[in-house]
């Protein structure tokens, strides 16, 4: 089909910006503004005004003060638009990371407008983004506060807002971003920042999943472990994904799968906790019990801890794990299945993988050498 | 001797030709600017005229060879009979898809399309036995073994009969059946019913209350081979076993309570008489010597009986001749009597009066001291107390039949190949007993992280006794449940039920020591670290088990001794050859290449191979082979069993810092699952312990004699899996899980059509090799030291672990840190997990080469599907790395000579890397680096170690120590050399293509072509690529300044100007190399990608700005076109070719057989085909198959994979089964052709020069394109591989190829619309090849799309083979949807939604488009062509002639 595809099609005219400033171009018409490129494929952003100052409202609510926001991936900057007409005062400054060219001069245009945005062509995934922004003095003013101190309740100005790339990127970064909560890293060094992510339904489903749920995975255990969630506005209020999102999905295709960028999306507003399950310093071993175990998401744990799941060996943690003289809230029911564990479960049998003298010390995943190409043989 | 004007000459041009003399080394990261050395081999290339020696042969032989010339050698004239023969084609039917009897019973209308159909469908299931018939026959060879549930066999033998014997009768007599090919040997045979017969016999005996009823089967099977109902005759087992039978009836063994012919009264078949037997024998003129010698008679009482018996009836039946032989026989018999006794009364034979067996007591002292010195050294080594008993057999053996094996190394061979799990067993035991009688045991056993040389060991012993116990117990239990009498039968699960029989094959102690060894030794494997995957390990268990059963004769008692009786038997009788003589051998290699001459004049061939091959299977005994599926859960048991008893104590001295000791006792193996790509994957690890003693301690006695060399010359291959080792199965080709494979190679056996392939095997398979000693003890300390030198990998992992930099919380980028210390940690984790499995690794090497000491070695060889040879033990072997190649010499030594001399050096030169010079140079550039020789040899650790430095350093030291030895002498030319010296070929592959194109440019850039320095190909296109690219440069010029550039021109010219002096050899070198195999654009501009990211960083490096990251991607885009460009200029006839052979291949790929179409023809007389629509694609079965030269039928195995989940005891698995093909991989086999076939000529090009360097007594080893031998022997080796070279290329191998392809696939007709429409444009590459189909002018407007490669014609007789099928209607319609469905597929599912870039408007005018070009490629929707008619004209060759190659000594060097 490649032939196809270059020979047939001409090139792509993708018209000249018409940048009015705020006015961005008629809604119904963007995805000949913005068409798909490879660097802004599988995203959805915010493209109804109407959504985007809803979501301002819930995201930085009344009574916010002096807000920084971190908005990553806004795409033509719609929500960004919403955010800078909401009172002043809520906000002190937004500061705007988009890798893709297309934007760029949408987004640009409300730095000339608006002294408070700062836009950065840089992408929100890579770590060395943040360094770089350090260096530049962007996270100058912002203020530490003790984690643990019961008067902050969270950081009274940083705030974190992200279109989620709705490939497995965008959920390595989600996961990757709830990692740093336990070692106070990232942005969580400067105290318990909240999280606004808006992000495709089925991601939003698997992150709130309760235990003895189907769908209870790796991703959800650390999210709830980490973080207390909370639905922005109602979902309901974000459908159907083609009257609130970008890029609009063509009609004309009757076969559902090709209504690819048409996946129902989500907000949400996720806070760290204040006292994690998760100690400092532990996380590549929660990382490593629940991935290990998820494996076998639908065996007792008793049997998979027999069949050596955490490491040869591991059945010898059975009996501390099931101690009489510990505690009842100590002691694991073995017979539940690793997808029935609630997070104090997890905790459990982390404390009682930490001790265990002879866990395995390479916690990484090594199994391969090189790429298999035969699976299952 | 060089003649002195003949030097001057090279060293006055070596001078004349020094500005490059940097060139002369392969360090190919130089830059490669000297375009001097390409000019300057144009402009001397005259001065060979001037009396240069070709490839350096002395003045004498080259007159001597000019006279050769005009008169061919013998030889000569053999290459040419050989490749003039016409190929000898063998054919097969295509497999069919899916049941075969589905419509057997019900075929309403009789149609002849139909009818060939079915019968195709019938053709294809004898020749292709299915899993599900390989697992009956599997369980009735399991049930039959000593007699263990003969009932159970007996109903799947039913069954079996029915569903197979009923077929051939079923099926019409098939016309139109492919009438060349042969019934083939199907599961229904005569050794099976034999085996049954057997069996019946036995069961009579053993059951009392039923023998009647089992003696009824016996003369009622007897009956059904008698009188051939089902296809299947008796043949001397068949005799033998009644006569048996009758002898146990008379001897009142089986014990009737009637006489003996009473049961002639009852209604059942009756007993034959042995005056019936005998006129059955001699009817079927059967030498009654095979019956009377048969190894299913007992004892020779029986057989002399026997024989008494049958002479008093040959008396009676006035047999003269049958007497005569039976006369013979009792004599031998008598003889054997004796022995016999010999064997039996007296074990104890006294080895110090037997001087054959010293080798094998020296070989057991010698380990004493090699082992470590925890041995003490006056304990008996354990191996001699086990060697004993069997050798007392082998000992009485010789007495009986002396002319079996006159040599102790056949016994010790065979010694080593029939008992070694019994030996490893025996071994392990005494050594345990070792342990715990010095107290060595406790300390072995407590201090797990003891560096104890022998914990491995004594683990596996541990391991060993309690998992055999456990087999036992379990067997037991399974049997109990099993037997009628038990009360708890029918509570085994069905799987277990299936399973008994297996278990009961092998007894409990060889499973045990079988499953342990396999599974340590396929750690490692699949890329797994420290594990293999789950499906792999349980096949490659069950896969093992099956290989013991076979080796040891299906069960037999005392097998040994049976089974040289049987082969000294047949072979006296029928060849009067000994397996073992190497002098019978080589007069077989003779009579086959004799054969050629044969060929040439009488077309069935007459060589001993062939001869072998037609000798009866009356001696092979009945044994089935098993399924996958069988094997995957036999395996599963047994290591779900291990996994269960094997366990290690882990001890840490000094957990959490408290100085206490803590234990605790971990499974030595175990299950785990792992996510590969969002699969889930089953793996089994072995505990980190295990993996770590495993690439240190010793592991003798843990390989598995198919892994090891051979101590006498392998058994000559009589068969595709009859030779090489002695009792041991090997196979002659290594299949890849294509049973269409197996089939065509026994076919062209039989036929023996490939003889010469496997004489060529076997020659390969006589060179004899030895350890370099010298090489060996360098190896042996640097392995002990544990320290990193010349590849061999330190004990202890010598890079330092990457640690985290101490980051504060503060850090924003304490994530980035952690990432990439993450990155770094798995590469070092990585490394580690190799530096581990390379210690593995040549642990095994130098443990082999331990063994093989003082021993005289062989390796026995076999093929790859293309016919490339490799030899079979896969540790030692001079194919593998250079640590292998270094450790291995000839045995045979001979006088280096003045050449030889000459050529060793060369040899240095080049693995030092010194390679690209003249040969004059390297001789001198060696001699002014003798002392660094010198003192490498000497000292080769405490010296300089000057050899380290090498690109081989090992073979470097041999070469060094080779030199100096020589050079020890007053006069070095007399040194006995042994080092064998490499001739390799100059990018072999593009050597064939430029011979095959006959391109003249390409010819001489791989040495083809005279020069008189050696061309290299690499340079000479990055020359060529920087020349293009300075044309580049000049757009702007040319163009008239830069802004007159079009946007693409200027990418153009800022790439250019990026690359400008940066492509040397280094960046082109994988590309040129790899187009031999079709490497396509991308590949070529991943590989440069690769290379400039390389460069980039090595400029940094030097300080230099290096190349932008963000312009690597355009660079290595514009490099890989004009690389691929540069190519195609200089190879352009092999460019041809190839486009040529991937053409075909694309279009044998999509054929369907005639036989499968259900043609019929309608009033007009034109073809029709009944085919449905729908199951055309199921019917695209048809492989790309061709004969080599040698006649090697070669199949290409590439076909869609279908899994099918097994349940097994561990977990269930999804193996796919090569029993049930499926319709081929069209890309595969397209991509993979040309090269293939390339692969298949250099293959042939070595075994011809193999053959003909026997021919001259010329020792000879290969690894593909690098030829071996003597130093002293090279002149003549280099003349040889010239001459089959040129012989090769001038036999028109591609006219041959074209004419197999028409002849192969006559009638073979391909769907129209595969080869135009939408998403294929075959037709127009067919078009620019050539091809033109002569079609009647009517069908200008239905076969529009095949416009391009029309030609119209009046006369109907030439037009095409052109096809409708009745299905067009529906097929329209069909096609209509698909095509749409695939169009908004491909608009939706393109990579990241790069496809739904454009509005819905611009979209629907593409789809409205699309509709528009539908009716055009709907026209030839169920149409078909004849697929000969499509296969382009040959293209034209070059002017180059191979004949120049004579003279270019460079060609191979």
């Amino acid at each position: 089909m490649k032939g196809l595809r270059n020979s047939k099609r001409g090139p792509k005219i993708v018209p000249t910006p018409e940048v009015t400033g705020w006015e961005l171009p008629d809604i119904e018409k963007w995805r000949l503004y913005f068409p798909i490129e490879k660097v802004a494929s599988r995203r959805a952003n915010i493209r109804n005004p109407d959504t985007a100052q809803m979501l301002a409202e819930a995201f930085v609510p009344s009574g916010s003060r002096d807000k920084i926001i971190i908005d990553v991936l806004p795409g033509p900057g719609q929500l960004t638009r919403a955010l800078l007409k909401l009172p002043k005062c809520r906000i002190k400054k937004i500061i705007v990371l988009e890798p893709a060219n297309t934007f760029m001069p949408y987004l640009k245009s409300l730095e000339t407008l608006d002294p408070r945005v700062t836009v950065y062509q840089y992408h929100g995934k890579e770590w060395d983004t943040y360094r770089k922004l350090k260096e530049l003095g962007a996270f100058d003013d912002i203020v530490t506060t003790d984690w643990n101190d019961g008067s902050s309740i969270v950081h009274p100005q940083l705030q974190f807002l992200m279109h989620m790339h709705s490939s497995i990127e965008g959920e390595q970064l989600l996961s990757q971003l709830l990692r740093c909560v336990p070692e106070r890293q990232w942005f969580f060094q400067y105290g318990r920042v909240p999280l606004n992510i808006i992000l495709p339904a089925p991601v939003w489903e698997r992150v709130l999943a309760k235990e003895s749920t189907p769908i209870r995975c790796k991703l959800g255990v650390i999210a709830q472990a980490t973080m207390e969630i909370q639905n922005a506005v109602d979902p309901r209020k974000l459908q159907p994904f083609e009257h609130h999102f970008h890029p609009k999905p063509m009609l004309n295709f009757a076969d559902a799968a090709l209504k690819k960028g048409a996946i129902p999306h989500v907000a949400l507003t996720m806070t760290p906790w204040k006292d994690s399950p998760i100690e400092q310093g532990d996380m590549d071993i929660w990382d490593y019990v629940i991935r290990r175990l998820f494996v076998q998401k639908a065996t007792p744990v008793k049997k998979c801890l027999e069949s050596n799941s955490l490491g040869p060996g591991a059945a010898n943690m059975i009996p501390k794990l099931t101690d009489s003289s510990l505690p009842e809230d100590s002691i694991l029911d073995l017979t539940k299945i690793p997808r029935n564990l609630a997070v104090h479960d997890w905790k459990l049998i982390v404390d009682a993988f930490k001790k265990w003298p002879f866990r395995p010390s390479e916690l990484g995943i090594n199994t391969f050498t090189e790429r298999p190409n035969n699976l299952n043989r | 001797m060089i003649p002195r004007t003949g030097r001057r000459l090279q060293s006055s041009t070596c001078q004349f030709l020094n500005p490059t003399k940097r060139r002369c080394y392969s360090t190919p990261s130089k830059k490669a600017n000297a375009a001097a050395s390409v000019s300057a081999s144009a402009s001397l290339s005259h001065d060979l005229g001037m009396g240069f020696p070709p490839f350096g042969l002395a003045q004498g032989e080259v007159a001597a060879r000019g006279g050769a010339q005009a008169s061919p050698s013998p030889f000569e004239e053999h290459l040419t009979t050989i490749l003039a023969r016409p190929t000898p084609l063998t054919f097969i039917p295509p497999p069919v898809q899916g049941k075969v009897t589905s419509s057997l019973g019900t075929s309403k209308a009789i149609d002849p399309g139909m009818k060939s159909y079915e019968a195709a469908a019938i053709a294809s299931a004898t020749w292709y036995t299915d899993s599900k018939t390989i697992d009956m026959s599997g369980i009735i060879d399991a049930c039959l073994h000593n007699l263990y549930d003969v009932q159970r066999a007996n109903d799947v033998f039913k069954r079996l009969r029915t569903q197979l014997v009923t077929l051939p009768v079923a099926a019409p007599s098939s016309t139109d059946m492919d009438s060349r090919s042969q019934p083939p040997p199907s599961i229904i045979t005569a050794s099976l019913y034999n085996s049954f017969i057997h069996a019946y016999v036995g069961m009579a005996q053993k059951d009392e209350f039923q023998r009647e009823y089992w003696l009824e089967q016996a003369y009622s099977l007897y009956d059904v081979l008698e009188t051939g109902a089902e296809g299947v005759e008796s043949n001397a087992q068949t005799y033998a076993v009644m006569m048996s039978l009758w002898w146990k009836l008379k001897s009142r063994t089986i014990h009737l309570d009637e006489p003996w012919n009473a049961a002639s009264t009852s209604s059942s078949p009756s007993p034959p008489t042995p005056a019936q037997i005998l006129t059955a024998i001699t009817s079927r003129g059967i030498p009654i010597m095979n019956v009377i010698s048969h190894p299913s008679l007992d004892s020779p009482d029986v057989m002399a009986e026997i024989a008494k018996v049958l002479s008093g009836e040959a008396v009676k039946l006035g047999l003269k001749h049958v007497l005569e032989e039976l006369g013979e026989a009792i004599g031998a018999i008598e003889g054997l009597e004796i022995s016999f006794e010999v064997q039996e009364g007296n074990d104890q034979v006294n080895m110090d009066d037997v001087p054959e067996v010293r080798p094998v007591l020296k070989e057991v002292k010698r380990k004493d001291l090699t082992t470590s010195e925890d041995t003490p050294s006056h304990v008996t080594p354990p191996t001699l107390v086990n060697l004993r008993s069997t050798l007392a057999k082998i000992l009485s053996l010789r007495r009986v039949l002396p002319s079996t094996s006159t040599s102790d190394l056949y016994a010790r061979q065979k010694h080593i190949e029939s008992s070694v799990y019994e030996m490893a067993e025996e071994r392990m035991k005494e050594e345990a007993k070792m342990w715990k009688e010095s107290g060595l045991e406790e300390r072995v056993g407590l201090s797990a992280l003891g560096k104890k040389d022998g914990q491995l060991k004594s683990w596996i012993w541990e391991w060993h006794c309690l998992l055999t116990e456990r087999i036992k117990t379990e067997v037991k239990k399974l049997d109990q449940s099993l037997s009628p009498t038990s009360k708890t039968r029918g509570r085994a699960s069905n799987l277990d039920q299936a399973l008994a029989p297996y278990l009961n094959l092998l007894p409990a102690s060889v499973l045990s020591l079988l499953t342990i060894l396999e599974t340590m030794r396929m750690q490692g494997s699949g890329g797994v670290s420290g594990g293999m995957k789950t499906a792999r390990a349980l096949i490659g268990v069950g896969r093992a088990v099956e290989e013991e059963w076979r080796q040891r004769g299906g069960g037999r008692k005392s097998r040994i001794i049976e089974d040289d009786f049987t082969t000294a038997m047949a072979n006296l009788k029928a060849h009067g050859e000994s397996v073992s003589s190497p002098s019978a051998r080589a007069s077989e290699v003779e009579a086959s290449i004799g054969l050629v001459t044969d060929a040439s004049t009488n077309p069935s061939p007459s060589g001993l191979r062939w001869k072998i091959n037609q000798s009866p299977d009356d001696f092979k005994p009945y044994t089935a082979s098993w399924s996958q599926v069988t094997r995957s859960q036999l395996g599963a048991v047994l290591v779900e069993w291990l996994m269960d008893v094997a366990k290690v104590v882990h001890v840490l001295p000094d957990a959490d810092k408290t100085g206490e000791v803590v234990s605790e006792t971990q499974p030595a193996f175990y299950q785990s699952y792992e996510y590969v790509r969002g699969t889930k994957l089953g793996i089994i690890k072995l505990n980190s312990l295990v993996i770590e003693k495993l690439a240190s301690d010793s592991l003798e006695r843990t390989i598995h004699p198919r892994h090891l060399p051979m101590l006498i010359r392998p058994r000559s291959w009589a068969g595709v899996r009859d030779g090489a080792y002695i009792t041991r199965s090997a196979s002659a080709m290594r299949f890849k899980s294509s049973i269409e494979q197996e089939l065509y190679l026994r076919e062209a056996t039989s036929s023996g059509s490939c003889s010469l392939v496997y004489a060529g095997l076997d020659i390969l398979g006589s060179t004899a090799w030895k350890i370099n000693k010298g090489v060996f003890e360098t190896v042996l300390k640097v392995w002990n030291d544990g320290v990193r030198m010349g590849k061999v990998p330190p004990a202890v992992f010598d890079v330092e672990e990457p640690t985290l930099e101490e980051t504060s919380a503060s850090d924003i980028s304490a994530m980035e840190k952690k990432r990439d210390h993450g990155i770094k940690h798995r590469q070092w984790s990585q490394a580690k997990a190799n530096n581990h499995s390379d210690r593995c690794s040549v642990n095994y090497k130098i443990e082999i080469a331990r063994t093989f000491l003082n021993d005289t070695f062989y390796l026995p060889h076999n093929l790859d599907f293309r016919g490339r040879a490799y030899p079979i033990p896969p540790h030692l072997n001079h194919i593998g790395d250079d640590l292998s190649r270094g450790l291995m010499k000839f045995a045979d030594a001979k006088p280096l000579g003045e050449r030889g001399l000459r050529w060793l050096k060369i040899h240095l030169a080049g693995l030092c890397g010194y390679d690209k010079a003249m040969f004059d140079e390297r001789v001198k550039w060696v001699d002014e680096r003798m002392d660094k020789v010198r003192d490498s040899a000497l000292k080769p650790l405490d010296g300089a170690r000057w050899w380290a430095k090498a690109d081989d350093p090992w073979q470097a030291l041999a070469a060094c120590m080779e030199l100096s030895a020589a050079y020890e002498l007053p006069d070095p030319t007399t040194y006995e050399s042994s080092l064998p010296i490499h001739q390799d070929g100059t990018c072999n592959g593009l050597q064939h293509y430029a011979a095959l194109g006959g391109d003249a440019t390409g010819a001489k850039q791989v040495n083809l072509a005279a020069s008189d320095r050696p061309s290299d190909v690499y340079t000479y296109v990055a020359l060529n690529v920087e020349r293009l690219i300075e044309e580049d440069l000049k757009l702007a010029e040319v163009e008239g300044g830069v802004s007159s550039l079009s946007e693409a021109q200027k990418e153009k010219l800022e790439h250019a100007t990026i690359l400008s002096g940066k492509v040397s050899r280094k960046v082109v070198k994988q590309t040129v190399m790899t187009t031999v195999y079709g490497v396509t654009f991308v590949g070529a501009r991943e590989q440069i990608e690769r290379q400039l990211k390389d460069l980039s960083l090595k400029m940094k490096e030097n300080g230099e700005d290096g190349l932008k990251d963000e312009k690597i991607w355009g660079c290595s885009s514009y490099l890989a076109k004009k690389v691929l460009m540069s190519i195609g200029e200089t190879f352009s006839g092999a460019k041809a070719i190839q486009t040529w052979l991937n053409l075909c291949a694309r279009l044998i790929a999509k054929s369907i057989p005639p036989t499968r179409l259900q043609i019929t023809t309608d009033k007009a007389g034109r073809p029709h085909v009944n085919l449905p629509k729908s199951k055309v694609k199921k019917e695209q079965m048809t492989s790309v198959i061709w004969t080599t030269p040698l006649g090697l039928p070669i199949v290409q195995p590439y076909r869609k994979t279908a899994r099918k989940q097994v349940m097994t005891k561990i977990q269930s698995v999804y193996i796919s089964d090569p029993n049930a093909p499926n319709e081929v991989n069209s890309t595969k086999q397209a991509s993979a052709f040309p090269p293939n076939f390339i692969h298949s000529l250099d293959a042939t090009h070595m075994m011809l020069t193999a053959l003909e360097c026997r021919n001259q007594d010329i020792a000879f080893a290969s690894v593909h394109d690098s030829y071996w031998t003597h130093g002293c022997d090279i002149d003549r080796m280099s003349a040889i591989i010239r001459d089959t070279f040129i012989a090769l290329h001038s036999s028109d191998v591609l006219k041959k190829l074209n004419t197999e392809f028409r002849e192969r696939y006559k009638g073979y007709k391909i769907p129209m619309d595969n080869i135009s429409s939408a998403t294929c444009s075959l037709v127009k590459l067919l078009a620019a090849a050539g091809t033109r189909i002569k079609v009647p002018r009517y069908h200008a407007t239905s076969l529009k799309p095949l416009t391009d490669i029309l030609e119209f014609t009046d006369d109907t007789s030439s037009s095409a083979g052109i096809a409708d099928s009745s299905d067009v209607e529906e097929s329209k319609i069909g096609k209509e949807h698909n095509e749409e469905d695939a169009f908004l597929h491909a608009l939706g599912e393109g990579e990241e939604g790069y496809d739904l870039e454009n509005d819905a408007e611009l979209s629907s005018t593409k789809l409205s488009k699309g509709k528009a070009d539908k009716p055009t490629a709907s026209l030839l929707a169920g149409k078909f062509i004849d697929l000969t008619d499509l296969i382009p004209p040959l293209p034209d060759k070059g002017t180059f002639d191979v004949e120049n190659i004579k003279k270019s000594q460079y060609f191979f060097s």
